[in-house]
Order: structure tokens, then C-alpha cells, then sequence
């Protein structure tokens, strides 16, 4: 379900389970986790891209296949793709094909250079099951972009598109995302590398050194509202297709 | 296997979970003041958890808005010094003292005077993040009896310690932290699942050197670094000599997991 090309310095991970518009369950989770590592071990590779097969980039966690125990299962298999990303010495690249949900959201967020077709949507998704933003969704929307409207997706949750994040300096657009970051990753792999390893460390320094401790809180607080009524509801209303009734308690 | 047994006590509850045991005290509507009846429950409670071998680590928290608010006022003021002296609360504070099996204090909300002291007599301290910290014994004319100067010092340094003492103010969950009162702050409602989550973290290690381990972190309080070292030596030495020890360091050459006894 991950196919890792591994091209001249630089590597193309495509998320390859359309059927299900990338959705990730555990296997696929795991699996990536496992090549996001082999990767970042090969002293080889300069440049990461980050993909996703047919209409979606990735659509976040499969609800088909929830865990019992959400603080658990993000700290065991969704920040470890979140941390490979974030603090390895590659830069990364999303070039982000189609919609993007979820736990997805902080996936292509936590890369260093993200790059989005123009009729690509991002739907948090998670308030709509009566659970907050978590894999760092709102941690990485609200340290990168300082407006009332990425405040309000954060907390109240919602959709945005990208062209409205390319407005907020948040992403920049494409209309080929993936021969776009190719090309951006054989300049990296030919440039000043170190250089550029360099830059990362000092980004992670100014804007994300508590990243642990949002994580620590975030799945905490995700795992108590997985166990509301509210999630039940949510979910169970979500798989219907009905409208959900909260009870906010 | 999964062993629950519930006692009944007066003025806490207690509870025994897959290796791990829970305390809760139970006076909710006294802000969970520790009043003698409650020092002799704890004590009870706590000599059934050492010799319960199902219980390798133990969890204090509160019922209600506080941890603790501290020692029940109006029986200390009812309550003639000689016997305050004779007897007080002092049987609680040795049988943690002695106490061999890690506990983590959960702290649910006010955590002041003997509830902070409580919460320092034991080995890890989990906080929610509205809990309040603090000493406020002098607003009432005393001074902290049972740790509230010492071990509040040693953990917080001089300057913070007498400030919390003179001031008797409460400071929050989040200050706590910053002191390196508290391991962690976590969210309310979350306070027990993650007290749990540690607990069962610790309860795969060997039960024995849990111990060894536990008893050598609280020298390096009680000792000068000399003694301190040469104790740690020695459980070094007890924790070699184990079948678990033989089990871990073979599992580690053999890159498998370890299988200890439950």
C-alpha cells in the first residue's frame, strides 16, 4: 500500500490505496512508518516526495478501522510518521494530487515544502465525529498561518482550499505537484545540501520545539473524546450518512 | 490474568487492576482533608497492596474537586498535641517512607498543605491541568509538617520553596511543571487513563528491580552522594544476582523480548 521509488538522491513515496482514497489503516501506517525510516537511514537520498495515487492525496485515518484507545494509537502509529518527517535530515516534499483529510492534513503539513493542486480541498473532518483536530492539524495550521480563519478550522474544524492556503502562504500551487517537486528535488540533491539540512534545524528551532508536548497533550485529550458519547454518535451517524446529534457532554 | 477486588473503606477506596493498585480518597465533600481515620485506612490499605504480589505499582488520586486539601483543620485543632504527637499522622508518612512498590500521585485538583505533602511522599506526580499546588499552612498560623519544607526544597530549590511556604499561595498544575513539581500535566479528563498508561508502562519491568531501582532513586535524598552511590552499588549487585536480571540480559544478546513473570 506505500510504493517507494527511489530515483537519482531522491525518493517518490506514493500512497497507493485508491479504492479507498488513501485512507490509512493500521498495515498502511505501519508500513510507512517502515519505509519513512529505511529511507531516512539511506545516506543516499537527499529529498523526499510525498504522494498520494488516483483522486486523493490521502484521506486520513480509515474509520472502517478505528482503534480501541486513541492516545495509544497516535502516539504508536501516527507520530511516528509525523517525527520521521519532521526530524529527519531529507527535506520533504508533498505534492499533494487530490483531497486531503484528517490526520492527512498534519501529514502534508509537517513537510518542509508543500506543494498542492489548485482544486485541492482539505477537510478536517474530525469535529464532524465529535473528536478534535489531531496529528498535529491545528498545532501546524496555527504555527504557520495567523488568522482568524485558520483559528476558526482549528478549533470548529470545516474545509479550506487550497487556494485560499496559497493565500495564506501556506502552500503554493501547481497544476502538476508531482513534476513540480521533482524538478525542486533535483535542485536540492544537486545544491548545497548540507546548507538546506542546515536550514530545517533552525526552522524545527523557531517554530516547532514543543512539538513533543503538543503531541503528548493532543493524543490525551483526543483519547478521552474517544471515549464520549458524542464520538459514538458521530461515527455512527457518519457511516449512515445522517446527521449527527450532539449532545456536547 | 486480570484480578479486581474492591474493599470497602470509609474515607478512601481502593481497587486492584491488572498489576496496578488504586487508591482514591473519598471525602469529597471535605475536600478530601486527611483526618485520622484516613491515615489509618491509607495505612491498611497500603500494607493490603505490599503484600497483594498481583500489585506491582500503586495510584493515589482523589474523589471529587481535590486531591486533597490537606489535613482535616478542625480535628487538628480539636485534638490535644500530646496526641498529635504521640500518634498523628505520622503512621501514613512511615509506611510510605518504607513503602517498596512505586506509586504515582494523580493529582485531580486541590493539592495544598498535607495533600502536596502526600503527593511528594510519592515516587511520580501526574497532574490534570486545573490541579493548584501549594503550602498554604501559614494562613492559618502554622508552618508545613511533613515535607512541605524539606521535600518542597529539595525539589524546587530554596527562592521558589520559601516563596510557596510565606506566601502560602497556590500556583497551577502548569507552574508546577515548570518547577519540576509535577512529571507531567495532562488534560482533566484524561488524568487517570494516563496515570494508568504510565502505571502499565512501569508494571512490564521486573517486579524485583522495580523495587531495587526505586529504593536507590529515594537514597540519593536521604544520603550524602558517597552513601547514595554505594547503595546504588549494592542493589546494583542484588538486581544482577535476579533470574530477572539473567532473563533481560539474555533476551538482549538473543534480540528478543524479555519474558518476565507477570
Amino acid at each position: 500500500m506505500i510504493k517507494v521509488e527511489n530515483k537519482e538522491g531522491y525518493s517518490v513515496i506514493t500512497l497507493n490505496r485508491p479504492d479507498k482514497l488513501n485512507a490509512l489503516n493500521l498495515q498502511m501506517r505501519t508500513e510507512l512508518i517502515s519505509k519513512l525510516k529505511e529511507i531516512n537511514s539511506n545516506r543516499e537520498i537527499r529529498a523526499v516526495i510525498l504522494t498520494g495515487e488516483g483522486r486523493a492525496f490521502c484521506v486520513g485515518a480509515d474509520v472502517n478501522e478505528l482503534a480501541q484507545d486513541f492516545a495509544d494509537d497516535l502516539r504508536q502509529t501516527f507520530y511516528p510518521i509525523v517525527r520521521e518527517i519532521r526530524f529527519s535530515d531529507k527535506i520533504y516534499i508533498a505534492a499533494i494530487n487530490g483531497v486531503t483529510a484528517g490526520a492527512c492534513i498534519g501529514i502534508a503539513l509537517s513537510t518542509d515544502i508543500k506543494i498542492a493542486r489548485r482544486d485541492v480541498r482539505f477537510v478536517t473532518a474530525f469535529q464532524r465525529l465529535g473528536l478534535t483536530s489531531d496529528t498535529g492539524v491545528a498545532y501546524f495550521l496555527l504555527k504557520l498561518v495567523k488568522n482568524q480563519r485558520a483559528y476558526e478550522l482549528a478549533v470548529l474544524g470545516g474545509e479550506f482550499t487550497a487556494e485560499e492556503a496559497e493565500k495564506w502562504g501556506l502552500l503554493k500551487i501547481s497544476e502538476n505537484p508531482l513534476q513540480e517537486a521533482e524538478s525542486l528535488a533535483k535542485k536540492i540533491v544537486s545544491g548545497p545540501f548540507q546548507s538546506y539540512v542546515a536550514g530545517k534545524k533552525l526552522a524545527n528551532l523557531i517554530l516547532y520545539s514543543d512539538l513533543e508536548k503538543f503531541l503528548e497533550y493532543e493524543s490525551s485529550i483526543q483519547g478521552y473524546l474517544g471515549k464520549t458519547e458524542d464520538f459514538k454518535e458521530g461515527i455512527s451517524s457518519f457511516k449512515e450518512k445522517k446527521e449527527p446529534k450532539f449532545k456536547g457532554i | 490474568m486480570r484480578v479486581k477486588y474492591i474493599y470497602m473503606y470509609n474515607t478512601i477506596q481502593i481497587e486492584v487492576k491488572e498489576n496496578i493498585g488504586i487508591i482514591r480518597l473519598n471525602r469529597p465533600d471535605k475536600l478530601n482533608a486527611i483526618n485520622l481515620q484516613m491515615v489509618e485506612e491509607l495505612v491498611k490499605a497500603l500494607d493490603e497492596l505490599e503484600n497483594n504480589n498481583d500489585v506491582k505499582i500503586v495510584i493515589i488520586t482523589g474523589n471529587g474537586r481535590a486531591f486533597s486539601a490537606g489535613a482535616d483543620v478542625k480535628e487538628m485543632l480539636e485534638t490535644p498535641l500530646e496526641d498529635i504527637m504521640k500518634r498523628g499522622h505520622m503512621p501514613l508518612w512511615e509506611k510510605l517512607r518504607s513503602f517498596k512498590k512505586p506509586i504515582i500521585a494523580a493529582l485531580n485538583g486541590i493539592t495544598a498543605g498535607g495533600g502536596l505533602e502526600l503527593a511528594m511522599a510519592c515516587d511520580i506526580i501526574i497532574a490534570a491541568e486545573s490541579a493548584k499546588l501549594g503550602q498554604p499552612e501559614i494562613n492559618l498560623g502554622i508552618i508545613p509538617g511533613a515535607g512541605g519544607t524539606q521535600r518542597l526544597t529539595r525539589t524546587v530549590g530554596k527562592f521558589r520553596a520559601m516563596e510557596l511556604v510565606l506566601t502560602g499561595k497556590l500556583i497551577s498544575a502548569r507552574e508546577a511543571e515548570a518547577y519540576g513539581l509535577v512529571n507531567k500535566v495532562v488534560p482533566d479528563n484524561s488524568l487517570l487513563d494516563e496515570a494508568i498508561k504510565l502505571a502499565k508502562e512501569i508494571t512490564t519491568k521486573p517486579a524485583i528491580t522495580i523495587m531495587l531501582a526505586k529504593e536507590a532513586v529515594n537514597k540519593a535524598w536521604d544520603t550524602l552522594l558517597q552513601q547514595g552511590l554505594d547503595i546504588e552499588r549494592r542493589n546494583f549487585y542484588l538486581a544482577l544476582s535476579t533470574e530477572e536480571a539473567k532473563e533481560g540480559m539474555k533476551a538482549f544478546i538473543e534480540k528478543r523480548k524479555p519474558r518476565w513473570e507477570k
